[in-house]
């Protein structure tokens, strides 16, 4: 059929090339008709602001008044703004860190809870509970668990005789108190993995085992792929996630914004400042279009990659 | 390297007593039940411990908390201060609010993410994954970058002092992530269902509302327990766009009693677990309906 | 689609009345205005028996105050004023005012400042006055004021065999450096750490404030024309060896983390501590009354040669789009005190705040209030003293202010020297776009 379409040369009956094109048509048709409630909002909700703000990032929008374009000032200043690198830099850090760690411990801990064991219900219910605490209550708990002084971990590593570091106070441990904070509400993907994994047929594992596979190779071969696309979407979800970090900095950093030196300074923060502190809206939208450019490109390699990793059982693409 | 997965080839002929091994031998496993259970109980103190603290801290007075050389069980248990702090903000008008709130994003999210999805999992047409990649960029923007240009774009539409900036674009397909979770569960669904139904001359949205959805149950039950907690713990978007007192969510309400107590940390942490504890225990009894498999393979069809 | 009607069927049943953030158009004759703050705690108390004391006294005008949390105020506030539909009346930190007035967000009020209200600037304070004003245009009113100067634990103070409170800078720096305890390595006992609150709040004690050059730019490492900023940073190097980490985890066990109001001073566990009067007035009357007594407030021993204060505090404005700006401009003398000194001598000791005008502070009210505690007499000198002095308003006031904090706290851990701190702000406030 493609080879009709392909040659003009070829007697290829008019009606059969007509044919294959409005099928074509047809099937467009139908998959914007069921995408269409996305499309609308995403015209209505995304575009609108989205442009608006690459509009303003070439300009001085302070956020009321006249925008007067500027050119890409904006984004030559953002290059000689440590506090823009210092902020990228923690970000990223954060995000290399806790990406790969909470999947790894997500995906462990939903293998191990696969494996019927008694009291499933429980620990799953514990390992979730974190991820639903609302966030200001789990940031100041950490603060107190973790605080230096008076802080229960801190005495519990003293009666080990092993000295406890500053935490969140100090410039080499204020990334990884944020990162174990971060793994602590790992249980929102955890328990997507759980599903998933209770879904995968019983009698591949049985076709597998007969054909004498131990379980790694049958880990390997047969429970990650079939699960492959859902760690496709926590890891893309995770991503976002991590880049657009805010909240529990804000929250635990309040009386020291950045914390320890200027080592908590995380990217969102900064644009948040630039917005609605310093009041140069034109520069902050600079900032969150170069994130978005940045994680952009990051997820288009993922998904790139997907199509050599994730296995989709529905249909062969 | 994750590969598709693989049998190994037969083994050449078996001989019997390697027979009689088969039908009687378990797979083996990967690590031994004590093993298990003991990784299983490391993370749980490692999860369960701040939480324990939590709620052993909201049941203290307040000198005690702050006592240092630490101090680990309450004495006296202040269950009064559940009831104070309850009683001290507008605590069920607030779950009032969350409640509705959750409700009308729940019934949007059900009708266009699951439209949006199918059209994206089961349908083949050109322009399907690009448009699917722009779907998932929308999700790489900053909240607030493009906070003002939206909260301007919200007021020409009148929406802006209740939810329904918050509400109305669940209609349209704006929570990403219930759209890629089922996509990804959709497109778990042998195909060659679908094809048998084409065959017999039904639409693709009969198939979708009568063969797809019935057998996505789980997964549609996921994003509904999923979108309730989001709903329930989200904080900006009703902080920017409420502006009443009276529809506040509880999110908002908890930190209202974090800025009026804020030197008693007992009230704060019981609050915490107050505003926490519906939510948990709508987990705990829900867990096993969307647990029983969200991908379709768990039915046991042979594709 | 069925849900949607229904979905917002509901919402609009069960909506309140007037959900909306604009002044309605007078309704009977009555005129709408709505106030929205970012207090929380028990000054929303005080803030409620104030709308209702105006809405009494003011038939014509009924104020709404609405509290919103202070997370993210700024956010909502200039999505209101960019949307058109803002508040009449805000009540926010001064250091954001300047930028305010300078990109056009508030209002000039100096067109008000008639007939009756033509006083009204000269009734203030000089240093109320100017800290909310913008290139001779009346941008902000106070309505709560602030001081600073410097609190002792009398019971410390004895412990570490110190006679009297310190009245120079160098008998200070001894005193406290007295008064650490650090056992083993553990912190349990503060003498003294400025914190981030360092270089702004005790900017005016050294003349190192309002540092600009001939261009108008921040000039604050200029050793010749601003020695004061030299003088400070290197006064605050001085803390450079007292455990950061600790001090801070400190400030966070006592209700520090997000925006609590209780500090170690107030706890008991530090020996001199700069705040403003609602520390005693509030503060340790609420979270630990048996502070009460054991603290004394002086004038925080400055190389400027008396006591000062920079200017400071919650200053109500009017956003621009406002519908009726008339009528919050009276709402907020209202709320200053002008016209109405004996009902705010009454509210300013409940809060512990300092009055925006000399009147008030005379008033029979506020002085039984400086009677019960003599140390609020130290905090009224300074409102009145030469060397206390305004922040400039500029348009990067605030990134000058968030800079300085950044350097207080480097350089007091040791991470920035000096030189380099006055650079660093420099070169952050005076960043452009």
């Amino acid at each position: 059929m493609s080879n009709a379409l392909r040659s003009p040369d070829a007697k290829v009956p008019n009606r059969a090339l007509k044919a294959a094109r409005s099928a074509q048509r047809r099937q467009i048709r139908t998959g914007l008709l069921f995408v269409s409630p996305w499309v609308l909002g995403f015209l209505a909700f995304f575009l609108y602001p989205f442009f608006a703000t690459l509009y303003y990032s070439f300009t001085d929008y302070s956020g009321l008044g006249a925008a007067h374009l500027i050119g890409f000032a904006n984004y030559w200043a953002l290059f000689h703004d440590s506090l823009f690198r210092t902020s990228l830099f923690n970000t990223f850090y954060y995000t290399a860190v806790e990406l790969p760690l909470s999947t790894i411990v997500a995906l462990g801990l939903a293998l191990l809870l696969n494996m019927k064991v008694k009291g499933m219900a429980f620990y799953r219910t514990i390992f979730y509970i974190p991820s639903i605490v609302p966030i200001v209550a789990s940031c100041m708990v950490f603060v107190w668990i973790f605080n230096p002084t008076n802080g229960v971990m801190n005495s519990l590593l003293s009666n080990l005789h092993v000295p406890g570091p500053d935490w969140f106070f100090s410039v080499s441990w204020s990334k990884p108190s944020f990162i174990l904070l971060g793994l602590w509400g790992l249980g929102q993907p955890m328990v997507i993995y759980l599903a998933a994994l209770q879904g995968v047929p019983k009698d591949m594992y049985e076709v597998a085992s007969l054909e004498g596979a131990g379980p790694w190779h049958r880990l390997r071969h047969v429970t990650l792929p079939m699960i492959s696309p859902i760690i496709l979407f926590n890891v893309v979800l995770q991503l976002v996630v991590c880049v657009s970090y805010f909240t529990q900095a804000q929250v635990i950093e309040s009386q020291d914004v950045g914390g320890p030196g200027t080592s908590t300074w995380f990217y969102v923060q900064y644009l948040y400042t630039q917005a609605f502190q310093f009041l140069k809206f034109g520069y902050s939208s600079a900032m969150g279009f170069f994130l978005f450019v940045i994680t952009a490109i990051i997820t288009t390699v993922l998904l790139k990659s997907s199509s050599r990793w994730v296995y989709y059982a529905g249909d062969d693409r | 390297m994750i590969t598709a997965p693989q049998v190994l080839p037969p083994r050449t002929s078996p001989q019997p007593s390697e027979t009689w091994a088969r039908r009687r031998w378990a797979p083996q496993k990967l690590l031994t039940s004590a093993t298990k259970h003991a990784v299983l109980l490391i993370f749980t103190v490692v999860f369960g411990f701040p939480l324990l603290w939590m709620v052993l801290s909201s049941l203290k007075s307040n000198p005690q908390a702050l006592q240092s050389p630490v101090v680990w069980w309450p004495r006296p248990f202040l269950w009064d201060n559940y009831p104070n702090v309850i009683n001290a903000v507008p605590f069920y008008r607030f779950v009032l609010n969350t409640l509705l709130y959750a409700a009308i994003t729940i019934v949007g999210v059900c009708l266009s993410s699951s439209l949006v999805a199918y059209g994206f999992a089961r349908l083949r047409w050109r322009g399907r994954d690009a448009l699917f990649f722009v779907m998932l960029c929308t999700l790489l923007v900053p909240f607030f970058a493009t906070l003002l240009p939206l909260f301007i774009l919200y007021r020409k539409f009148h929406m802006v002092g209740w939810y329904l900036p918050l509400e109305i674009p669940t209609f349209f397909g704006s929570s990403v992530f219930s759209t890629f979770l089922l996509r990804q569960f959709f497109m778990t669904i042998p195909e060659a269902l679908s094809d048998a139904a084409r065959v017999d001359g039904a639409n693709e949205f009969y198939i979708y509302s009568r063969i797809i959805l019935p057998l996505a149950k789980p997964a549609m039950a996921t994003v509904v327990l999923f979108q309730f907690i989001y709903c329930w713990n989200d904080y900006i978007g009703p902080l920017i766009f409420i502006n009443n007192e009276n529809w506040y969510p509880l999110s908002i309400g908890l930190s209202f009693v974090l800025g009026t107590y804020s030197t008693n940390w007992p009230w704060v942490m019981a609050a915490a677990a107050a505003a926490t504890a519906p939510i948990v225990i709508l987990f705990f009894f829900t867990q096993r309906t969307f647990m029983g498999g969200i991908s379709i393979q768990g039915t046991g069809t042979k594709g | 689609m069925k849900a949607l009607a229904i979905g917002s069927a509901l919402t609009v049943l069960l909506a309140p009345g007037t959900a909306g953030a604009s002044a309605l158009k007078p309704d009977g004759g009555v005129v709408n205005l709505t106030w929205e703050t970012m207090w929380s705690g028990p000054t929303l108390l005080l803030l409620k028996q104030m709308t209702t004391a105006f809405n009494a006294s003011h038939p014509g005008i009924r104020v709404t105050e609405e509290n919103i949390p202070s997370a993210t105020g700024d956010a909502k506030l200039q999505s209101q004023i960019a949307a058109g539909d803002p508040p009449d009346i805000f009540t926010e930190w001064n250091p954001v005012i300047g930028e305010y007035a300078a990109k056009g967000y508030i209002l000039n009020m100096n067109t008000y400042l008639t007939g009756a209200y033509k006083g009204f600037v000269k009734w203030m304070y000089p240093l109320a006055a100017a800290t909310g004003t913008y290139k001779g245009e009346l941008v902000g009113v106070p309505m709560s004021l602030n001081s600073w100067a410097l609190y002792y634990n009398k019971s410390i103070m004895k412990a570490a065999g110190i006679m009297s409170p310190p009245t120079t800078l160098a008998q200070l720096t001894a005193d406290q450096a007295k008064e650490w305890i650090i056992k083993g390595g553990k912190l349990s006992q503060i003498g003294m750490y400025p914190g981030a609150n360092g270089y702004q709040y005790f900017s005016t004690f050294f003349g190192a404030l309002n540092c600009f050059n001939s261009a108008g730019q921040y000039d604050y490492a200029n050793t010749k024309t601003c020695p004061g900023a030299t003088a400070l940073m290197n006064w605050l190097t001085d803390f450079k060896s007292y455990p950061y980490a600790q001090v801070n985890s400190m400030n966070a066990t006592y209700g520090a983390v997000a925006g609590g109001d209780d500090d170690p001073f107030v706890a008991g566990k530090e020996g001199f501590n700069m705040d403003g009067p609602w520390e005693g007035a509030q503060n340790i009357p609420d979270a630990n009354p048996s502070m009460e007594g054991n603290f004394g407030v002086i004038p925080f021993p400055g190389t400027v040669g008396g006591p000062s204060t920079i200017g400071q505090g919650n200053f109500n404005i009017i956003p621009e789009g406002a519908s009726n700006s008339k009528d919050a401009f009276e709402f907020i003398t209202w709320l200053a005190g002008y016209n109405n000194v004996k009902f705010t001598s009454n509210i300013d000791p409940q809060g512990g705040w300092v009055p925006a005008g000399p009147q008030i502070a005379a008033a029979p009210a506020y002085q039984a209030y400086v009677k019960k505690f003599p140390w609020m007499t130290t905090y009224l000198e300074q409102m009145s003293s030469k060397y206390s002095q305004a922040p400039v308003l500029t348009t990067n006031q605030e990134q000058a202010n968030t800079a300085m904090a950044t350097a207080s706290n480097d350089v007091q851990d040791g991470s920035m020297s000096p030189a380099a701190a006055l650079k660093y702000i420099d070169t952050q406030a005076n960043a452009s776009s």
